[in-house]
């Protein structure tokens, strides 16, 4: 970490993985470096002022509202974004389980639901009810009611055990 | 959440700043100086609510970023008070030993935001944020503390009133929030009526051995009220009925009258006050 | 048909846009990029009612980067610069007057959002404030302001038996519906008649995806547009009457949508882009913030004056109702709203006599349109309440009292209208049984905390007025199928379930089916993605296009096979006959040459006019949504928890089960939060919770501990395979539930919503004082 940075300078963390080097400024969003620069558009930016979650990726583990973070911020970090989840064209298990449980409609809390879920079954992999729905309160979904959100997270945490190694 | 222009209303953006230099000072000292040479400084922590401020209107001079400032960071007793770093988060404050000196603090402050918020919100955030609806000002007025700020010009310390009413001394950085330990200090956090309401109750025993208590009431669009209680009467519904007379008639918000919070703040006070005896016995 | 099992129905199934939902692939209007693409913003009154002295934009036209300024001196030049569904008063920009806060007033297009906004700031505007407008039953008064002092160009519909229309019926009331049926003398022979006045909070849709669109008119004959819509059909007509052009010269657009709710119906961000892309001469993307949501489309708030009359027994005789709908500054879909209100203010009860006023207040708050359940969500609250209040006045259960009057399965819901296609008594059965309502007198109170369950049912025509529904139902060479239709995916699964049905039809399966793209050059028209429609109306044209391009496909086989098409089945891209299997492929290339043929079938579906249903065109299904609460209800704060909440709606058959249940519960979450909380707070004409932070919608933790929810199929709706359609029902009985569950726990009847913990303790201290 530099002790100062200039408006525009050269930044360099880990995207799903893969090194990445860009040039950007200071007062660019990690949201808008992620959705214009280098990430792909699976990042979706709704309230823009770190309520809704709908643009959460993970910076080094932690869910956060991509709105909000300034991209210097990622510097040396692991950012995981919605994109980098699929292993080899192989939906992730909690994608997998929100997929078989429909739960999502619109699609565009979705990304941010599945990151919040991941992150929670990498901190405890059999979350018991009350933690479930204190993660997920965390973001907006403004279609579903949340029930079919809950059984995926329910859903994805048993296919994380049952598959780990 | 509007940039009031002269002509009108314009929905701001983030990306209506311009880009700014960052200096992310390796200790307090550098960053007491950063604030006190940069041009237009502002502080930045945990990043949730930056975003907010820059959409109504905050400009951004320099960014000092605090990252790496671990002084800043956790909790910690020190000369008969509970000590704060200011870049504390809300998932560690709730979870650190010391925080557990004061019963309830923990459970209360494990109340603050939701998950993701929690895990990069930070106290001084919370509370340099000056929204009403944010709660560290609410516990940490029920809990006598105090917010410090450093500046070149030395040391400040300001109550979370004395925050709301007006600007921190200038190109002061906030370093931690402090809480007197007093003897038998005791936290509840009434948050079911949120966000119409929430109360918080502290108790605690003077120099003298007498009982104190203070409530306090707030709103999601008014600052907290602070009530100094008189516990003499051994009657909870009593001494809270009694308590929130002194609620001014201009407590009100968009959201709800005077009379229902009156009443409301009165009937959790009791219960607060029950449910604290009884945690005691 | 094959008698086999269904094999793409009533399944759950991954829908068909999972993949690329939960891997953020799937494209909304959001994600549109164009090569030279600029970016709007706009400014907007900060008056909720101000005439217009003077607006100097030219220091923003002098700036770099500044491509483009729109203010009333450029909309001057654009042949139709208002819009509007019945009445177009919205104009792109103001021109004379200003008639709320966040009206706009000037647009900016330049190189990035932070230049238009700097732009903005530049821009002088003189206003000479006026008085506003806001308390919808003062806003007739001789001395109230006006907010349209000249009549804009609006019209009424053709309407059927008992019904009719008025534009500006009176002072700022834009448009009158009005209904009646039976003996105007039906009150006299009643033993109690009671009146009862309900009011109607306000929500925001808080759609996540933001209202939106990239517009392209850099060329003067050809428009191309990417928007956040719908309703695209009725856009493309109305952008090209504001602007003059042919329609055959606007393409328009649908990606996905990230919500909508009802508020994405119209022109909303699109004529504000398109003036801007043609005096730029490059596209623009005009994309609102979440707060700018909160100042372009609401809810209807609304007052309800309903008057009953009933028999000694509970019979119900006659209802006379009033409502004002509080619309905005702008009519929007106000009257279509009215309509509704209008027309369903009776509730799915039989009457001798029905009688209905709904009138469209002008306000200076922001416009209000079509927000999921329109008219139902009002007029259930209202209806729903009533019928408990009188059950009580007249000493019978409540249960008792909706079974004696519900309308009956097959009967006609007014004289003309379509019958009843749900078994409403079996839906409120299984409310009771689910909920335990029986057993309600057991319930423990807990101290101050009491107990209590409620039931309502929701109510509302379902599938549009009139709608008319063009499908196409292509199928190569190889079995590919193609589904062209104009239904949006909104969130609400249409594209799975119209797929489903196609599939089913085709003897396929879903996966060979590729949905295309909503692109009004392509796609067979349609009069838009609302009103429950999807399965209901787009479901049987698309239903009808599957079996007219299977029948194509057996004509074809039978002419090769020589004999009767009767005799042939289609399954797997192969002609069955007996135990014979014959691959198509190789039969169509043997006919049509080496390269192939598409077959195509095409299906449409309408009601048929009738102008002896009051709408003009009978119904295409009753949405009925079922509820029952229990609630425990802290006496000392007024606090309200609800335990245990259960909706069930009657999908006719369930398509796909899971979005059934999706669509259901969602609403369901809509209705829960606008009985408890989420409302948008007006202080005059200030909004002053107009954003993601102060304005609050569930979460995760506000659902109720016991929250389930049932899909019925009764099996008698109009869509495929006797399907009904959802969405809206789930809402509609909630708040009325929860209104009852709390008069049972603590006997005080709370007629205005949200059923805030401050209304309670109010009404709990008015009894306890009387």
């Amino acid at each position: 970490m530099p002790d100062r940075l200039d408006p525009r300078f050269d930044l360099s963390f880990t995207l799903n993985g893969a090194p990445v080097e860009t040039a950007t400024t200071t007062a660019t969003a990690l949201a808008d470096l992620l959705r214009e620069g280098c990430g792909g558009r699976g990042t979706r930016l709704a309230c823009e002022r770190a309520v809704c979650g709908a643009c959460t990726v993970l910076v080094d583990g932690v869910p956060r509202a991509s709105c909000s973070v300034f991209a210097f911020e990622v510097e040396g970090c692991a950012v995981q974004m919605i994109e980098g989840l699929e292993n080899d064209g192989e939906l992730s298990p909690v994608q997998a389980a929100f997929a078989d449980n429909s739960a999502f409609q619109c699609g565009y809390c979705t990304a941010g639901m599945i990151l919040l879920t991941e992150a929670l079954l990498a901190r405890d992999p059999d979350p018991d009810e009350a933690a479930i729905r204190d993660w997920i309160s965390s973001n907006i979904c403004r279609c579903t009611g949340y029930s079919l959100i809950l059984e995926a997270v329910r859903d994805a945490a048993r296919r994380k055990r049952e598959t780990a190694p | 959440m509007y940039e009031v222009a002269q002509a009108g209303l314009i929905a701001a953006s983030y990306r209506d700043v311009p880009p700014f230099p960052v200096i992310a000072p390796a200790s307090v000292d550098e960053a007491v100086a950063a604030m006190a040479d940069a041009e237009a400084p502002v502080p930045y922590a945990g990043g949730t609510d930056l975003c907010g401020a820059v959409r109504a209107g905050k400009p951004i001079g320099t960014l000092i970023w605090l990252k790496r400032l671990d002084d800043l960071r956790g909790v910690r007793i020190e000369d008969g008070a509970l000590s704060v770093g200011a870049l504390t988060t809300h998932a560690e404050g709730a979870a650190s030993d010391a925080t557990a000196a004061v019963p309830g603090l923990p459970e209360a402050w494990s109340k603050l935001g939701k998950m993701r918020i929690r895990l990069s919100g930070t106290a001084g955030g919370n509370l340099m944020a000056r929204h009403t609806r944010y709660e560290m000002s609410i516990l940490l007025t029920a809990l006598g503390g105090t917010a410090h700020f450093a500046s070149a010009a030395g040391e400040a310390g300001l109550t979370p009133a004395e925050i709301s009413d007006r600007a921190e001394p200038p190109r002061s950085l906030l370093t931690r929030l402090s809480i007197p330990l007093a003897a038998g200090l005791r936290l509840d956090y009434d948050r079911s009526l949120r966000p119409l309401m929430t109360q918080a109750l502290a108790l605690w025993s003077d120099d003298a051995g007498r009982d104190r208590g203070r409530a306090v009431i707030a709103t999601e669009y008014l600052r907290p009220f602070a009530i100094e209680l008189d516990l003499a009467g051994t009657d909870a519904k009593a001494i809270a009925a009694a308590a929130f007379d002194a609620l001014p008639a201009g407590f009100a918000d968009p959201a709800s009258g005077n009379a229902w919070l009156r009443r409301a703040g009165a009937a959790v006070l009791a219960r607060q006050l029950v449910r604290m005896e009884a945690a005691r016995a | 048909m094959t008698e086999a099992p269904l094999r793409n129905i009533g399944r759950p199934d991954r829908r068909i846009d999972a993949g690329e939902k939960v891997s953020g692939r799937a494209v909304y209007t959001t994600d549109i990029d164009l090569p030279g693409m600029l970016h709007a913003k706009v400014l907007r009154s900060p008056h909720g009612h101000a005439r217009i002295v003077s607006i100097d934009a030219s220091a923003a036209r002098a700036m770099p980067g500044v491509h483009a300024v729109l203010t009333r001196d450029e909309t001057a030049a654009i042949p139709m610069p208002v819009y509007g569904y019945f009445i177009k008063d919205q104009p792109i920009v103001a021109t004379d007057k200003v008639r709320y806060e966040g009206d706009i007033v000037a647009a900016v297009a330049a190189e990035d959002e932070g230049t238009a906004n700097r732009a903005l700031a530049a821009i002088r505007v003189e206003y000479e404030p006026q008085p506003v407008v806001t308390d919808l039953e003062r806003a007739s008064d001789p001395d109230a302001a006006e907010l349209f002092e000249e009549p804009p160009v609006g019209i009424v519909p053709k309407y059927g038996q008992g019904a009719s229309g008025e534009l500006r019926p009176r002072r700022n009331v834009c448009y009158r519906f009005s209904y009646e049926t039976g003996p105007a003398d039906a009150f006299d022979e009643c033993d109690h008649v009671f009146e009862d006045v309900f009011r109607f909070s306000r929500m925001h849709h808080f759609h996540l995806e933001p209202f939106v669109c990239v517009a392209d008119w850099s060329r003067k004959d050809r428009i191309e547009l990417w928007t956040s819509c719908q309703n695209p059909f009725p856009l493309r007509k109305e952008i090209a009457r504001i602007f003059g052009l042919a329609e055959n010269r606007i393409a328009v657009r649908v990606p996905y949508i990230g919500g909508g709710f009802g508020s994405k119906n119209g022109c909303k961000t699109e004529p504000v882009a398109l003036a801007l892309s043609r005096l730029a001469g490059r596209p623009v993307r005009f994309c609102l913030t979440l707060e700018e949501g909160f100042l372009t489309n609401t809810q209807h708030a609304a007052i309800l004056k309903v008057k009953t009359g009933v028999m000694q027994d509970g019979m119900l005789v006659a209802r006379k109702s009033e409502i004002l709908l509080d619309s905005g500054a702008y009519s929007d879909g106000s009257p279509l709203v009215a309509e509704k209100a209008g027309y369903r203010i009776p509730g799915p009860y039989r009457y001798r006599r029905i009688e209905t006023d709904c009138y469209c207040v002008m306000t200076n708050t922001a416009p209000a349109g079509p927000f999921r359940g329109f008219g139902g969500t009002q007029t259930s609250w209202a209806c729903e309440s009533q019928i408990d209040m009188i059950a009580h006045r007249l000493g019978i259960d409540p249960y008792d009292m909706r079974r004696k009057n519900l309308i009956d399965l097959g009967e006609p819901f007014v004289p003309g209208e379509s019958g009843m296609d749900s078994d409403l008594r079996a839906g409120l059965d299984l409310v009771v049984r689910e909920l335990g309502y029986r057993r309600r007198g057991g319930l423990e109170d807990d101290g101050p905390v009491k107990r209590g369950m409620g039931l309502a049912i929701g109510f509302k025509d379902g599938g549009g007025v009139n709608k008319p529904a063009l499908a196409r139902v292509k199928v190569s060479t190889g079995g590919d199928i193609f589904l062209q239709c104009g239904t949006a995916e909104i969130g609400q699964g249409a594209h799975t379930a119209l797929s489903a049905v196609v599939a089913e039809r085709l003897g396929a399966d879903r996966s060979r089916v590729r949905y295309m793209p909503v692109d009004t050059d392509h796609t067979p028209f349609d009069q838009g993605t609302n009103a429950s429609s999807a399965i209901s109306v787009m479901g049987q044209a698309v239903d009808r296009a599957a079996l007219a391009a299977r029948a194509q496909i057996l004509d074809f086989a039978a002419g090769v096979l020589d004999c009767p098409a009767e005799e042939l089945d289609l399954a797997d891209w192969e002609i069955r006959r007996g135990n014979e299997a014959h691959p198509l492929a190789p039969m169509i290339m043997g006919h049509f040459g080496g390269t192939g043929w598409e077959f195509v079938g095409e299906g449409f579906h309408k009601a048929e006019n009738s102008h002896a249903a009051p709408l003009e065109a009978p119904c295409v299904f009753w949405e009925i949504g079922w509820g029952g609460a229990q609630v425990a209800v802290d006496t000392e704060t007024g606090l309200v928890t609800v335990e245990k909440l259960f909706v069930t709606g009657d999908a006719g058959r369930a398509i796909h089960p899971l979005v059934c249940r999706g669509q259901d519960e969602g609403a369901a979450l809509m209705g829960l939060s606008q009985a408890l909380f989420e409302r948008m707070i007006y202080d005059g004409s200030r909004l002053v919770n107009g954003d993601a932070l102060t304005y609050r919608v569930p979460l995760a933790d506000d659902l109720p501990e016991d929250f389930r929810s049932v899909t019925q199929e009764q099996g008698h709706g109009p869509g495929p395979f006797g399907a009904k359609g959802m969405g809206e029902g789930g809402m509609l009985p909630v708040a009325s539930a929860i209104a009852n569950a709390i008069h049972d726990a603590v006997g005080v009847r709370i007629t205005e919503l949200p059923l805030s913990p401050e209304r309670v303790l109010a009404a709990l201290a008015a009894k306890d004082g009387g």
